[in-house]
Parts: structure tokens; C-alpha cells; sequence
């Protein structure tokens, strides 16, 4: 997901202001054209004949499953609350209720988070984990780093139907022009989308592990090879699968050395896979039976043949001290000038290696420094027709570099979701909370 | 707003989305539950940037498989965690490191628990309380703290009028049970080990599905299908499947994060304390 911080907040207490709250609540969804609920109880009692079983009809106390029908179009679950309960609510029984906050942290703008770029279709497309979307732009696009209104796009892909949820990795298809993403949460899934996706677009879905975060496409197999963090994975499909679609192979084991892997980037030209690795390894995730216990094993970039499947050692791994690590993520390759380029997302860097890389080896070149306005770097993606790299920042703002800028260089360019200076939270996912007693703050993991 | 502190990098062992949280007000400790490398974190307290954490209990001994909320009870010097796949609660001493084994675990199919998501101690009735589910159904438990093994619960919260159709963390205060109701509707494609796609499985469900979540409020005397007795629920309250839960009880404030609104929301309830300032 979008990175592992732990953030400290201050005491909120009597604080009235709140941020403006964020766009996708349950009531847009009524307002969402093409999207509804189809289906009924009924029809979940018999067994089609020659479709899919339905999910099971009752469900924890005892309330009805409804689910909508398919025919290649997302489907939706509709889930009612305990009739009990609701009339409860209805009643007014149940003292509180509908109580506003009196503080809120919610961002209303986007947060982007993976990057891909279609050097010959001029367009880069970047996820966003917090509005749940998409955003595409044009690679030519007008922004210079003075300018302080958020910058023109070409696309922006949201909605129910999009199945966007916690939009992660990216991957462009030239050839069909379509573009991919993963998502990291309980999405579970993987949606393809046309270049000239726009709104609540009907995406085609494809069910894959939980946990999925980066993602590659190869022509010569026309497969696309998907990072599963929790699994320590790399799991294979066909190019367009959808619904259940049964994965080609997985890259798993020991003797793969995968472990918490994020980026993904397949080198057709070259036959090989790289994989980004935060280094967090734990088998008892999954397997209630292993009881050897969790371990922490340094970052690395793991390079397969792109034919590997099952415990497949990996033909080269770069990992050391000297390759600088820390959190490295989102990955990209310039075929041309042969360098391997990765967002090192807790050292705001950009790092360069050789593509060929391997052992303990130091970037070529290291990108960053106040003046770059890297923060938090999850994506990077090489623009071959303008010989230039786009950094995600995991926030408001991608940044666009020449390929061989280094140092604490400024950027050409200022790709941004919010106006100039808009605060972000940095919120990516928080599911635990703590409080502070001692400094009055909350603590909120990421 | 931008958060006044960070800790991140690589030397601290933090990992991907956390599922739980505590803060050690004696010891001035953070304790972060870290579910992709089977471990618990420990950090002082004023920490910041890529600090590496001053304990962690991981391996082979510490039984950990997918922990989740932690809890701290300074009184005895223990910290529980709830282990979603183990379906269990496991007891280490505060201070532990290393790969230790826990002082005592409470799971089996006596405890009739499974999935256990959220843990809260009682230490002036000697009470654990935890969320989980029983036979398929989310619930809210509490167990003699000193229990150990395959033992039943003194109480199971359960049912239609519980409005919980599914459960995360949970808080307690002076006899009241604080408890999330996510109600995500959480149907996964895959199997566990994710190999394959589960049987009948056609297809990713549509994420967030599941009616509004809420935050609700027990007494921990309450068992069977007891609805709440207060509860922080609907579109104005910005929640819509809610899962992190902080009290600060001594401002009567309630804080809850949602990772789905992706933030986090305080709310000024001192009815939901007793009413008075509780200092």
C-alpha cells in the first residue's frame, strides 16, 4: 500500500475546523449513472445451470445476501443492516446517532500513488488511492513548477463501476491501448480500462489475491505478471482475463527470496522480470499452520527470468548497503539507455542503476533533495519520447525530471491534483488509531 | 493537515497498513502490530523519522500469525494482541523482546471465537474484552483476564439487534464497551493462501459494500442480542466503515479512523462517558 509511515497528529481537541470533506461518499452513488442493483434473494436460492453458484444467502445475523447479476459488467453485493437494528434506528431507540465530527482529517483532493507512462500515445496515467481514481495526462502537458492551479488532465476515472478502490500499481498496454490497475486492499482485483476511459466508467475486472500491488504487461506473452505483498508473489494471467479467471503461474518460495514486493517491471526486450522488495516476509499470514514465526530481511531488487514459475531463484538481485534501500517501490526501466530507475519512497529519492545491476551496487546516479520536491516517491515511469522521468509523489504532486538530472535539481515540470501548498494528511489506508495521552496526539498507521 | 511527526523507513520495520495500534502511557511506549513480518514493534515514545524500534517480539515462539489490535495493561505489565488467524489472544509482558512466548493464549472452540480483530483489557473487573465472530457471526466477547487455553467467554455480545455486520476494533472505559461495527462486507476471491480462486468465485465483489458502519457503545454486563446503548452512526458523522477507535475519556472525546473515507474523525461526546469530564 501506500507506504508503511506512522503519523503523529496533534490533539484535536476543540478544534472545530474540519477539512472539506472528500467526494466519494454512499450518497454520490445514487447519483451515478448506470450503476444499480439488480437481483433478489430469490434468486440466489436456486443454482444456475450453467453459471456460477451464489455467495452464500445468509450471512452473519441472519440478513439477506442480495447480489446483482453479472453478464460482464461489475457486479455489486448489497448488504442490508439487521432488520432488528434497523428498526431500532428507525425508532430512534439508540441514543447519539447521525453526531458530526468535531474535527476531521480527510483529504479532498487526490493522493497519487502508482505511475505508467505510453511514451508513443502521449499519456501518463496515475492512480489515486484516496479518491479512489484514476488520472491520465498528457505527456506534453503544460506545467511549470510556478504555477500553482492543479494542472489540466486529460481523464479521471471514478465511480462504482470503475471497481477503483485502493488503486495502487499501473501498467499501460500500447498495443490495445488500454491501461491496468491494481488494487491493494480488499478490492482484490485488477481493472482494465481504455486509454479513453473517462467518469464511472464499467472497467473489466479481474479477481486476484489479496494484497496486489504492482503490476507489468508483457506483448511477446501477452501475460501481465501481478505483485501480491501479503503472498509473496508474483501471479500471472492472460492479458484481458477477467472475473475468475484462473492465474497462468506464480513466482513463490523460499528460493525466490520474494518478500513484501511492491514495484514490477517486465523487460521483454531482455526476458526478465524485476521486483521491487520491502524485505517483511511472514508465511503465519496465511498459513494458520506455519508456526516458524515472521522475519525482516533487507530491501532488494529481484530480477527473474520472465519464464520462471514456483521456487525459482532469481538470476540477479541487487541488495546492500550500497544500493542505499529504503522502502524501494514503484520501479521502471529505460530500455534504451539500459538503467533501472526506483522510487526510494522513505529517502524521497530517485535512484539509477544500470539494468544489469546486481550484488551490492551503487546508483549510478541519485536524484534528490529539497529543491526536487520528491516526497514520498511510490511511482516513477520513463518517458522515452521526451527523455524524461515522472515521479508519483504519494500526494499532490508528480514531478518531472530530464533522465539525467541528479542531485538536488529542481523539476521541469509540476504535475498537480490540488492547488499549490494544499496540505495532505498522508493517509493511505489507516485502519488502527491510538491516543497520546502524554503529548496529546493521535497516533494513525499507514 | 500535515502530521507533526512521522516514523518511517526502512530501520523502523514498519509495515504495509498496520492493522493495530497502541500507545504504553507508563513507559511512554508506542507499540505498533506489524502483520506482514509476524511482529510487534516497540518505539519510544517521541520518536520520529527512520528510527529503528527499541524492542520486537517476533519468530518462531512468539505464535504470531496475523496480529491485529493491540492492548496495553500497565497494571500487570502485559500487552494482548489479537491474532486474526490464529483466532486468538495472545499475553506478553509489556516489556517483552525477542522471540518469547506468550504468558498465556486464550483460543479454541470453547472460547466459541474466531477471527479475533479487536482487544481491550478491564483491569478493575479483570476483564478482556475482544471482537471476533461466533458461528459465522460477529460478536463482541469478554473473558476473565487470567484466562488461559480453550476456555469459554463470561459473555458473548451477538446478534440482529447488535447491528454489527461486521467488526473491528475495540476500546473500554469504566464498564462500557466501545466497539467498531465496519460493516465492510469483506468477500474474498481467493483462498486464504491465495492459489486459487475460492470455489463458485466468478469474480472480484465490488469493495465497500456492506451498509454504513457505526461506532457503538456497550455496557460490559451486556450479553446475547443487545443493541447499543449509544452509537455515532450516518452520513453527517463522516464515518462509513470505520476501523481504528481512540478514547481520550479525560476531554470526552471519541476518535475514529476509516480507511475507506481514508481519515480519521473526533467527536465530542461526553454523554458517552458518563457525562462529566472524566479526570
Amino acid at each position: 500500500m501506500s507506504g508503511n509511515r506512522l503519523a503523529v497528529l496533534t490533539g484535536l481537541i476543540g478544534v472545530a475546523a474540519a477539512i472539506a470533506v472528500g467526494l466519494w461518499t454512499p450518497s454520490h452513488w445514487a447519483r451515478w449513472p448506470g450503476f444499480s442493483w439488480s437481483g433478489t434473494a430469490a434468486a440466489q436460492t436456486a443454482a444456475p445451470a450453467n453459471g456460477p453458484l451464489a455467495r452464500p444467502k445468509v450471512m452473519g445475523n441472519g440478513e439477506r445476501l442480495v447480489e446483482a447479476d453479472a453478464n460482464g459488467h461489475p457486479k455489486g453485493i448489497k448488504v442490508a443492516l439487521p432488520a432488528k437494528f434497523q428498526a431500532l434506528l428507525d425508532s430512534y431507540s439508540i441514543p447519539g446517532g447521525d453526531i458530526m465530527p468535531a474535527s476531521a482529517l480527510c483529504d479532498p483532493f487526490p493522493e497519487f500513488n502508482g505511475i505508467a507512462i505510453d511514451a508513443k500515445a502521449g499519456i501518463a496515467v496515475l492512480s489515486d488511492t484516496n479518491l479512489k481514481s484514476v488520472l491520465i495526462y498528457s505527456l506534453a502537458v503544460q506545467a511549470p513548477p510556478g504555477a500553482s492551479n492543479t494542472t489540466q488532465y486529460k481523464g479521471w476515472v471514478k465511480g462504482p463501476n470503475t471497481f477503483l478502490s485502493f488503486a495502487a500499481g499501473v501498467a499501460v498496454d500500447p498495443v490495445r491501448h488500454e491501461f491496468y490497475t491494481t488494487e491493494n486492499d480488499v478490492g482484490d482485483d485488477v481493472a482494465g480500462f481504455p486509454y479513453s476511459a473517462n467518469g464511472n466508467f464499467h472497467s473489466r475486472v479481474l479477481a486476484v489475491p489479496h494484497g496486489s500491488y504492482g503490476i507489468a504487461l508483457s506483448q511477446r506473452y501477452h501475460q501481465m505478471a501481478v505483485s501480491i505483498q501479503h503472498n509473496a508473489e508474483i501471479i500471472f494471467y492472460r492479458l484481458q482475463a477477467r472475473g475468475a479467471e484462473r492465474p497462468l503461474r506464480s513466482i513463490r518460495g523460499p528460493r525466490t527470496g520474494l518478500a513484501d514486493p511492491h514495484g514490477v517491471v517486465w523487460d521483454d526486450a531482455h526476458g526478465e522480470i524485476f521486483v521491487s522488495n520491502y524485505g517483511n516476509w511472514n508465511q503465519g499470514y496465511w498459513d494458520a499452520d506455519y508456526s516458524g514465526g515472521g522475519r525482516y530481511f533487507p530491501p532488494s531488487i529481484r530480477i527473474f527470468k520472465d519464464d520462471s514459475k514456483g521456487d525459482a531463484a532469481p538470476i540477479r538481485v541487487i541488495q546492500g548497503p550500497k544500493t542505499q534501500f529504503n522502502w524501494p517501490t514503484g520501479i521502471a526501466i529505460d530500455p534504451v539507455h539500459n538503467e533501472l530507475f526506483v522510487a526510494n519512497e522513505a529517502a524521497n529519492q530517485i535512484l539509477v542503476f544500470a539494468r544489469d545491476a546486481k550484488g551490492n551496487a551503487a546508483p549510478l546516479r541519485v536524484l534528490g533533495g529539497p529543491r526536487t520536491a520528491i516526497h514520498y516517491p511510490m511511482g516513477v515511469a520513463y518517458d522515452a519520447s521526451h527523455d524524461q522521468i515522472w515521479v508519483a509523489n504519494f500526494g499532490h504532486t508528480a514531478v518531472v525530471f530530464g533522465r539525467r538530472d541528479e542531485g538536488d535539481t529542481p523539476p521541469r515540470r509540476v504535475i498537480r491534483n490540488a492547488p499549490e501548498g494544499t496540505p495532505s494528511a498522508g493517509f493511505g489506508n489507516p485502519m488502527a488509531l491510538a491516543y497520546d495521552s502524554k503529548r496529546d496526539e493521535l497516533l494513525v498507521p499507514n | 493537515m500535515a502530521p507533526v511527526r512521522v516514523i518511517e523507513g526502512q530501520r523502523t520495520k514498519l509495515t504495509r497498513v498496520a492493522h493495530g495500534i497502541a500507545y504504553d502511557p507508563l513507559h511512554d511506549v508506542i507499540i505498533g502490530t506489524e502483520p506482514l513480518a509476524g511482529s510487534i514493534v516497540f518505539f519510544r515514545g517521541g520518536s520520529h523519522g527512520n528510527v529503528a524500534p527499541i524492542r520486537v517480539i517476533q519468530g518462531p515462539h512468539t505464535s504470531i500469525h496475523y496480529p491485529f489490535q493491540p492492548a496495553v495493561d500497565v497494571k500487570h505489565n502485559e500487552l494482548w494482541v489479537a491474532d486474526i488467524v490464529s483466532h486468538g489472544l495472545l499475553v506478553f509482558p509489556l516489556t517483552g523482546n525477542g522471540d518469547i512466548a506468550p504468558l498465556r493464549v486464550i483460543r479454541g472452540n470453547r472460547t466459541q471465537m474466531t477471527g479475533a480483530s479487536g482487544v481491550a483489557v478491564d483491569t478493575d473487573h479483570d476483564l478482556v474484552i475482544a471482537s471476533g465472530s461466533t458461528h459465522g457471526a460477529p460478536a463482541i466477547f469478554t473473558f476473565d483476564r487470567t484466562a488461559s487455553g480453550n476456555v469459554p467467554p463470561k459473555t458473548v455480545i451477538s446478534g440482529p439487534s447488535t447491528g454489527i455486520v461486521s467488526g473491528w476494533h475495540v476500546q473500554y472505559y469504566r464498564g462500557r464497551i466501545y466497539a467498531i461495527a465496519s460493516n465492510h462486507y469483506l468477500g474474498a476471491s481467493y483462498d486464504q493462501g491465495g492459489f486459487e480462486p475460492r470455489p463458485n468465485c466468478d469474480g472480484p465483489l465490488l469493495a465497500f459494500t456492506g451498509p454504513l458502519g457505526f461506532v457503538g457503545v456497550w455496557n460490559e454486563t451486556d450479553t446475547g442480542d443487545a443493541p447499543p446503548r449509544a452509537i455515532i452512526m450516518g452520513p453527517a458523522s463522516e464515518l462509513l466503515h470505520p476501523d481504528g477507535l481512540a478514547l481520550d475519556p479525560g476531554h470526552n472525546e471519541l476518535f475514529a479512523s476509516d480507511s475507506v473515507r481514508n481519515g480519521v474523525f473526533g467527536y465530542l461526546v461526553p454523554d458517552f462517558f458518563g457525562g462529566a469530564a472524566q479526570r
